[in-house]
């Protein structure tokens, strides 16, 4: 089963496009990299797959839901990690306020807030996700739950930013821009932890995710991986 | 030319060329003063000229009175239903739209905010303004009653009206009349007074008359006593005067006698005088004569001795008598000698005459008889002849003195007769007097006898009058009762007509000089200005703490939106910390004020709940706006701030503004929020609270549910969203 079908997907604004001629088959626990220039389209384009922007035209399948009629369903399953101009960070919020919140926006209306058990059960839990991951050597250091947003370097927001995505449990995550990642052991950690993060539950997650550069990515054996060059529009690379 | 193309300021308002949406923003910084201002001066232009768009009520419980004029017409007051008339009549202008209704109506009006005041014409009005001239005069009473719950502003207001009703009834044509009739006492009252006074005064002089009359009953007593002896003097008078009249008639009667005897007398005297002339001469003849009469007596005696010896022979010679006649006839003539001689003695005259009858008794036969009494005469005669003799020897003596004495008789004589002239003048003169003096005394008698008539005409009149007198002090005694009466009963009269003073003047100068009160009853009536106001300005301060919430906070969370979560739960995540805040804010705002500024409220809780629901509605839609519009938001906000807060009603009721914001009255949230404040600082019923309530709330819910609309809108983003031209 895909998780993405996308058939000439297109995208026009203020009278140029945004990104064009888009096709995608994404099986679920795939990932799926874009990659382009800053002001490529990058982000409007993982945006349009998440079901929070509208293409022009085209055809556009996420986790079997039709775009965009069915775009609601499809947001509930589609999670972004920290996409800027999106959804920043508070740089004035730590950690577990950023988890909580998180947690209340996921809970029933009536409970409108969380315990610190709950915000400490979700860190273990998102300890647990990074052990596994750095079992596959990512290495991504352990979020300290006090720690202002503002203080944190950036893998560890990033990270952050992945664990908040998944307090949702959802099927699909959404990691924009892994190239503003400064530091090229960074950027390696970030695609070899989101790469182990795919198999960490039940069912597998499908990763979407976006750069400038595809250098720093380690191309593992039996990843199943698709690259949407923006560059070269409409150039579609697909590796088995 | 080189024109500066680029300058600091303009480049600083180039940033808002590129869109659409900057320009407009632009023109909303330029345009938001003009709004607020505009439309705040729009909304109280004038709100009292458009009173009239309020309606309010009058209840007219009043019932007609009739009353008696001036005049004695009676007249009927219905001022109840003369001031109805006014106020629902087509030139009214007693700034509300009145119309009557009943009681019921009128507070069930007036509680629901129908009616901005209820005007109520008691039962008692028109006779409370009939009675301003009465005994008790009392004001007619009207009452205004408006409800701060409602409105406070107008509370105030009606003040005015109030006035301005009250000046109309009391200009009315009821209350002329009374004036009329109250200023008449006064008049009156002096009038009686000045009755009364008179009546006194006429009351002393009547007495005094009575007293005079009585005494005049006495004075005409004495004067009838008097009168009666006055005419019994009169009468005497009469008598007396009648007697002198008489009497001096009789002196001048004798007086006249006397003046014709003296004048007899002087005549007399005068002749005598002139015949007395020749007196001494013929005395001493008549001495001479008497001497030959004594001669001749002393002859005679002889001879009548001898004749009675002869007469005592003669009845024996009677025969012869005859014989005798020739010796009788000597001596008749000698005997008629002797009278010639003597002429003036009777004796002689007489002896003569007897010597003729003798003689004739001699010869006419009678002689018997004769001689009988010759015989006795001759005796006599002798007798006589002797005393003759003698008598002739006596008068030739006389004679002879007479002589003597004759010059000194004469000179007497003439003085006699010049004492007889005068006395002939005398009695002349007494008698001319005297018949003076009589007819003085017979006008005397005349005039007495008038004096009698007066008199007694005196006495009657003076019993008359006397009788009049006593009718007059009756008279004048009924007179001074009646004065006193007529005093006694004006002063009642002058008490019974009021007088007024002092205080009870001073009360009932209130009463005509304003004889109508409008009392002004507000129900739920709040002191301050700044209890009335409160209902306005709290929700205007939430108002402004909402959109200051929201210029802190994010509306909605964009993490939110981006996440998995429901949008819902975004938009409550977004509302529940605005709502907390605004409900510090509406806490502490209406604490401060409960406590520090002094607003009262009778029921502060309620009231700072109600606050607060107010807050949390108004977040509400902060939240909505900025959910839906973003910074565009706020300036909606701020719009829709200057549009509720000259819709609300807070100061003028909304009928007194523009109709373009009674229109949109209704569909603002501060229309309820200062409608349900006010219910509750000016402790009104309940029931529109709940009511207003409700309606926030409804507010509040629409709100949040446009709020999750817009973030389930927003959790699409667009290319511009991306990359926005413009962050507000």
């Amino acid at each position: 089963m895909n998780a993405v079908e996308a058939s000439g997907l297109e995208l026009r604004a203020g009278g140029r496009n945004v990104f064009s001629g888009i096709d995608l088959e994404a099986p679920v626990g795939s990932m799926v990299v874009v990659r382009g220039r800053s002001g490529a389209g990058k982000t409007s384009l993982l945006l349009t797959l998440a079901g929070r922007m509208r293409a022009t035209s085209g055809g556009l399948r996420v986790l079997g839901e039709e775009l965009p009629g069915r775009a609601g369903a499809v947001r509930r399953r589609v999670a972004l990690a920290e996409v800027r101009g999106v959804n920043d960070l508070d740089d004035a919020l730590t950690v577990e306020q950023h988890v909580a919140e998180r947690l209340v926006l996921h809970q029933p209306w009536y409970r409108p807030w969380v315990s610190k058990d709950q915000v400490a059960e979700q860190i273990a839990r998102v300890e647990r996700a990074v052990a596994v991951t750095a079992e596959t050597g990512a290495d991504v250091p352990a979020l300290r739950p006090r720690e202002f947003v503002s203080d944190i370097d950036p893998l560890e927001r990033m990270a952050l930013g992945v664990v908040l995505a998944l307090i949702g449990r959802p099927d699909v995550i959404v990691v924009d821009d892994v190239d503003s990642l400064r530091r090229t052991e960074d950027r390696r950690r970030a695609w070899e932890s989101l790469s182990a993060l795919r198999h960490t539950s039940a069912i597998p997650l499908t990763v979407l995710a976006s750069c400038s550069d595809t250098s720093d990515i380690r191309w593992h054996t039996g990843d199943d991986r698709i690259l949407i060059d923006l560059q070269d529009s409409p150039a579609t690379e697909g590796a088995s | 030319m080189n024109l500066p193309r680029f300058s600091l300021p303009g480049l600083e308002l180039a940033r808002f060329r590129r869109a659409t949406i900057t320009r407009l923003a632009l023109l909303a910084v330029i345009l938001v003063p003009l709004i607020y201002g505009g439309l705040y001066l729009a909304s109280n232009s004038d709100p009292l000229s458009r009173l009239t768009n309020l309606h309010a009520a009058v209840v007219n419980s009043d019932s007609p009175t009739t009353i008696t004029g001036l005049d004695g017409k009676e007249q009927t007051i219905q001022a109840g239903s003369d001031l109805v008339d006014e106020l629902t009549g087509p030139d009214a202008a007693a700034g509300f739209s009145w119309q009557k209704t009943s009681e019921a109506d009128a507070a069930k009006g007036l509680a629901d905010g129908d009616y901005a005041a209820v005007l109520r014409i008691p039962s008692g009005f028109s006779k409370a303004l009939a009675s301003t001239g009465g005994d008790a005069p009392e004001r007619a009473r009207l009452s205004v009653t408006t409800d701060d719950a409602e409105n406070y502003i107008l509370g105030q207001v009606t003040n005015t009206i109030a006035t301005t009703i009250r000046t109309n009834v009391a200009a009315g044509t009821t209350t002329n009349y009374l004036q009329n009739v109250y200023v008449a006492f006064a008049d009156i009252h002096d009038s009686l007074g000045r009755a009364a006074d008179g009546a006194g005064r006429l009351a002393d002089g009547a007495q005094q008359a009575d007293d005079g009359a009585n005494t005049l009953v006495v004075g005409l007593g004495d004067l009838g006593t008097g009168a009666t002896r006055l005419v019994d003097g009169t009468g005497k008078l009469r008598g007396g005067a009648t007697s002198l009249a008489g009497g001096t008639a009789q002196v001048a009667k004798g007086a006249t006698s006397a003046a014709d005897g003296a004048a007899s007398l002087a005549t007399g005297l005068d002749r005598l005088r002139t015949a007395t002339t020749g007196l001494p001469a013929q005395t001493a003849q008549l001495a001479s004569g008497a001497g030959a009469v004594a001669d001749g007596a002393g002859r005679i005696s002889q001879g009548a001795d001898a004749l009675a010896t002869a007469a005592n022979q003669l009845t024996p010679a009677l025969a012869g008598a005859t014989q005798l006649v020739p010796l009788v006839d000597q001596l008749l003539t000698q005997a008629r000698t002797l009278a010639a001689a003597s002429p003036d003695d009777p004796t002689l005259a007489t002896a003569v005459t007897s010597l003729e009858r003798t003689r004739q008794a001699l010869t006419d036969g009678s002689l018997d008889q004769v001689a009988q009494t010759l015989q006795t005469r001759v005796g006599g005669l002798a007798t006589g002849a002797k005393d003759l003799s003698t008598g002739a020897t006596a008068v030739a003596g006389g004679a002879q003195r007479l002589a003597a004495a004759a010059p000194a008789l004469q000179q007497g004589i003439a003085q006699a007769a010049d004492g007889a002239d005068a006395l002939a003048t005398g009695t002349k003169t007494l008698a001319t007097g005297s018949r003076s003096a009589a007819d003085g005394a017979a006008a005397l008698a005349t005039g007495a006898g008038q004096v009698d008539d007066g008199a007694s005409a005196l006495v009657n009149g003076t019993s008359q009058a006397r009788t009049g007198a006593q009718q007059l002090a009756d008279g004048t005694q009924q007179l001074a009762d009646g004065a006193g009466t007529l005093r006694t009963q004006l002063q009642d009269g002058q008490a019974q007509v009021p007088v007024y003073s002092g205080d009870a003047a001073n009360a009932r100068a209130d009463v005509v000089a304003s004889p109508v009160t409008a009392e002004r009853v507000k129900e739920h009536a709040v002191d301050r200005y700044s209890d009335g106001l409160a209902p306005l300005f709290v929700p205007v301060a939430l108002w402004v703490g909402g959109m200051v919430t929201y210029m802190v906070l994010r509306a909605v969370s964009q993490r939110a939106l981006a996440s998995t979560a429901s949008s819902y739960r975004a938009a409550v995540a977004g509302w529940v910390p605005g709502a907390l805040l605004g409900v510090v804010q509406a806490v502490v705002l209406t604490l401060v004020l409960l406590l520090a500024v002094g607003i009262e409220s009778p029921n502060p809780v309620a009231t700072t709940a109600f606050a607060a629901l107010i807050a949390v509605v108004f977040t509400a839609v902060h939240q909505c706006l900025n959910a839906l519009l973003g910074g565009v938001g706020r300036l909606v906000a701020l719009v829709l701030l200057v549009l509720q807060l000259t819709s609300a009603g807070g100061t003028y009721p909304v009928g007194t503004s523009p109709s373009f914001f009674g229109a949109i009255h209704p569909f603002l949230p501060m229309s309820y929020a200062a409608d349900g404040l006010r219910h509750l600082i000016t402790g009104a019923a309940g029931g529109p609270v709940w009511l207003d309530a409700g309606v926030l709330a409804a507010f509040g819910v629409l709100a949040l549910a446009v709020t999750v609309l817009a973030c389930h809108r927003r959790r699409t983003w667009s290319l511009a969203q991306l990359h926005p031209s413009l962050s507000l």
